[in-house]
């Protein structure tokens, strides 16, 4: 079996790649957050930042109290930053592979959004290393890439 | 200065809000006045002052590490907003 890539192969992953980072800006850009308290006093809106771009408070928020109130507003924008870097990584995962999305997922803290039951493909779409030979970043751990042959 | 310890603050009649590099709040204030706004208006003074502090944040991290670097990261705002007369009369609705 031949495993070299053939220049087809490579110039389609490289079209693929760019397909895939062409617009990566603006799709984070566009990522929001949302959270609110249990009684839907307080809701809050921000973008992967944290940055607060929406407040919603009902009057009863009012009976937090101006500490309260505060408080709650700062509490509430760091759960929904969360909820917005995740979707943030999800997107990342799309052009750099899922291991690399669980990596930052964890570095960023959010090692519990991590379902231990998911599916795992350790490189990026585009490279797919059951086609011809690439150098894996897992080395010996990575199970996928077990059987191909380093030809460079 | 490390980049987490960069933070924006801005005020404006009783509501002060502090957030770091990209907007995360680090505190919001409220004071007893503010409260009588009513909350929409209040809530609509917390996004507005919080834009000028985040502004403030990034235009900081702008002067430390450079255009290139910041906005590389997405971290771009509004001139406009880190101006300290930020004068709009809230009261009036």
């Amino acid at each position: 079996m031949n495993q070299r890539r053939t220049t087809d192969r490579l110039v389609a992953d490289v079209d693929e790649r760019l397909r895939l980072t062409e617009r990566l800006p603006q799709r984070l850009a566009g990522i929001q957050g949302w959270a609110h308290d249990g009684d839907d006093n307080v809701a809050v809106t921000v973008d992967v930042h944290g940055a607060l771009r929406d407040l919603r408070l009902a009057e009863s928020a009012l009976a937090l109290g101006p500490e309260g109130l505060g408080r709650q507003i700062v509490e509430l924008a760091h759960q929904a930053q969360q909820t917005a870097l995740a979707e943030g990584v999800n997107v990342l995962g799309d052009v750099l592979g899922d291991a690399a999305a669980l990596d930052m997922l964890r570095s960023a803290g959010l090692a519990d959004r991590i379902d231990p039951d998911a599916e795992v493909v350790p490189y990026p779409p585009g490279v797919d290393p059951k086609r011809a030979p690439v150098a894996c970043h897992r080395l010996s751990s990575c199970g996928s890439c077990a059987e191909n042959t380093v030809t460079s | 200065m490390e980049f987490g310890t960069i933070v924006g603050k801005a005020s404006v009649d009783g509501v002060t809000v502090e957030v770091g590099v990209g907007g995360r709040p680090r505190s919001v204030e409220v004071s007893p006045r503010a409260m009588r706004y009513g909350a929409a208006q209040l809530a609509r003074m917390v996004v507005a002052v919080a834009a000028h502090a985040t502004a403030k944040a990034n235009h900081r991290a702008h002067q430390l590490y450079g255009d290139r670097v910041i906005d590389g990261l997405g971290l771009t705002y509004d001139p406009a907003l880190i101006e300290d007369d930020f004068d709009q009369d809230w009261t009036r609705g």
